[in-house]
């Protein structure tokens, strides 16, 4: 009997999991191949892809120096500022999109002089991508501020009394032996960025052709009553993020041989 | 040379020091005691006070990178998505000394030539240190800086790598400064010595010079208290033996060849003893009479009546108390050969 019940918790979640996947992929198999050759779904997938991977690029570009300096520094108000960091992970992304779009709107603090100099975020593919990186790097960040935690920093000294500087440190020893690390945070980012939808309608609306990224488009399809449209971009999200984990897996398994 | 002036930082207290160019400098003391962090003064990569040269010219306000100082840290650090030759090259490469061929005569050097291609994690303790050694010496630096490099290996591998390790600084004439808490490995190794002790060094001197005249109380409890005895003759005995005659005490010491034997000493804590008179070679052994009994935490110190010499010994004071010491009491006190110094 106990051994029952500890199967029956063990499996419960991977079942939930394999349960809502097939009530996706059986309500209706045709639509998968019908939303591959729908404009609106390509577009989607298209839009989803170009801002995924800038605002994860972005992610990795700013969060990589702010996390390597967070692991290795104390300074006064360090927590404050890593608690601050970590805000938009609980905050929800819907508020996150109304703070982005009261800053970046045409009265915001930084949106008015970007419209005075003829740069529009609101309801652009720019808004999509800043939205996704404003909620994605707190991912990064924290996945790079462990792993750099993890690597000794004698390491780095041992280089520089070899002749390296403080760069070429990091770049040929901290970087290299962060590598799994890169990659899981970079895979969590874009995961994140993919499946991005509070944030991103807020501040860049779910204009078709334009800012509709897979996840606005499961959700204006949904709710115009396209059920199939819905499923066929569903389908395409499932499958994006599958061959995402793929190769994560299988990037990470290289590296640790 | 090294030129060490009024040195401090937190930990280091008013450290003046001279390594002559060439010659291995061992620093002696406990855990803890400073020597690690006056290292890493000396290679740039902790704040200090005071000044520091090398040949002559202040390193003050270098970075660790232009220090030209290899340094052989404690935990060796190799670095792990690195081969053997990609360790060494990493600090050539680092300082644009495009030399591969020196690379390949450093793994000639240290029969590392089967390693060459294998990563740190698939190496023994000993290939890492030699590993680690080659990479620090690659770059031809003035000084090489050795933190307690052998203590984590077994003792026939530490003998080899001793050996080696002094045989190529002598040939590469590198000034090195050598750190360790072990007095035989500073004994064998040294040019020069000094006792490091919370922070300060306490003494500086050639191994002898601190094994026969400790110069004060803190040097004495670390390497311990010496008997120094006065040999009045002395005799070869053809087999790298001399049997010397301190008072009425006949000593053997090992000599290798005849030389004259005026002064033996052995330190307290070398000093074996025992209630009873034990079994084996009737070498060193002397029968004396305990004079007084200092009993501490864990150690307790004896002083012994021998044929007339004052002989110093120290036992743990578990031991002392199951052979129930005590002044008055004849006690069996063997020398071992290893452990006697001579000049």
């Amino acid at each position: 009997m106990v051994r029952w019940l500890k199967y029956i918790v063990i499996g419960i979640y991977p079942l939930f999991v394999i349960l809502v996947l097939l009530a996706i992929i059986t309500f209706d198999p045709g639509s998968v191949i019908s939303g591959l050759v729908n404009r609106e779904v390509l577009s989607s997938v298209k839009l989803s892809i170009i801002c995924a991977v800038t605002a994860t690029a972005l992610a990795v570009i700013f969060g990589t120096p702010l996390a390597y300096y967070l692991a290795r520094r104390d300074f006064y108000g360090k927590s404050i500022l890593e608690t601050l960091i970590d805000l938009p992970i609980s905050v929800p992304p819907l508020v996150c999109g109304v703070g982005l779009l009261l800053l970046f709107g045409h009265n915001g603090w930084i949106g008015k002089s970007l419209a005075a100099a003829g740069i529009h975020i609101v309801f652009t593919l720019k808004g999509a991508i800043i939205a996704q990186f404003f909620v994605a790097a707190p991912l990064y960040i924290q996945v790079m501020r462990t792993t750099f935690r993890t690597i000794d920093s004698r390491y780095e000294t041992v280089a520089k009394t070899l002749g390296s500087g403080s760069l070429g440190s990091f770049l040929k020893i901290t970087v290299p032996l962060s590598r799994e690390g890169i990659i899981n945070g970079t895979t969590m980012a874009f995961a994140r960025c993919m499946g991005e939808f509070g944030a991103t309608l807020m501040l860049a609306s779910a204009i078709t052709y334009k800012t509709e990224t897979l996840p606005l488009c499961v959700f204006m399809n949904m709710s115009g009553g396209n059920i199939s449209m819905a499923i066929a971009a569903a389908s395409i999200l499932i499958l994006v993020s599958l061959i995402i984990i793929i190769i994560m897996r299988i990037s990470v398994k290289m590296i640790r041989k | 040379m090294i030129e060490i002036k009024n040195l401090s930082n937190y930990i280091l207290k008013d450290i003046n020091l001279s390594v002559k160019k060439g010659d291995l400098f061992v620093l002696l003391g406990p855990n803890g005691s400073g020597k690690t962090t006056l290292l890493d003064a000396i290679s740039g990569i902790c704040k200090y006070e005071g000044d520091i040269s090398i040949s002559g010219r202040s390193i003050n306000n270098m970075p660790p990178k232009k220090r030209n100082i290899g340094y052989l840290f404690q935990d060796l650090f190799l670095f792990p998505h690195m081969t053997v030759y990609e360790n060494i090259m990493f600090g050539i490469k680092a300082r644009n000394k495009t030399n591969g061929n020196r690379a390949e005569e450093l793994l000639d050097l240290l029969n590392l030539q089967n390693f060459r291609d294998r990563y740190p994690e698939n190496l023994s303790g000993g290939e890492k240190q030699k590993a680690a050694f080659a990479r620090a010496i690659a770059t031809d630096p003035e000084v090489i800086l050795m933190d307690e490099p052998f203590n984590k290996l077994d003792p026939a591998t530490t003998k080899y790598l001793r050996i080696d390790f002094k045989n190529i600084i002598r040939t590469l004439n590198i000034t090195c400064i050598f750190v360790t808490h072990n007095i035989k490995e500073a004994v064998e190794l040294a040019d020069a010595m000094g006792i490091m002790i919370n922070g300060k060094i306490h003494q500086v001197g050639r191994p002898d010079e601190i094994y026969f005249s400790p110069q004060n109380d803190e040097v004495l409890s670390f390497i311990g208290r010496p008997n120094i005895l006065q040999c009045d003759e002395y005799k070869y005995l053809d087999d790298g033996l001399t049997k010397a005659k301190c008072g009425d005490m006949n000593i053997i010491v090992p000599t290798e060849k005849e030389t004259p034997v005026k002064k033996v000493v052995i330190l307290s804590e070398k000093v074996y003893i025992s209630d009873k008179n034990p079994p084996g070679p009737q070498i060193n052994r002397y029968q004396g009479k305990i004079i007084s009994i200092k009993k501490g935490n864990s150690i307790t110190h004896i002083e012994a009546d021998v044929h007339g010499n004052i002989i110093y010994c120290q036992v743990n004071k578990k031991m002392s108390d199951s052979m129930q010491l005590e002044p008055g009491k004849t006690v069996y006190l063997i020398f071992q050969l290893r452990w006697l110094r001579w000049i």
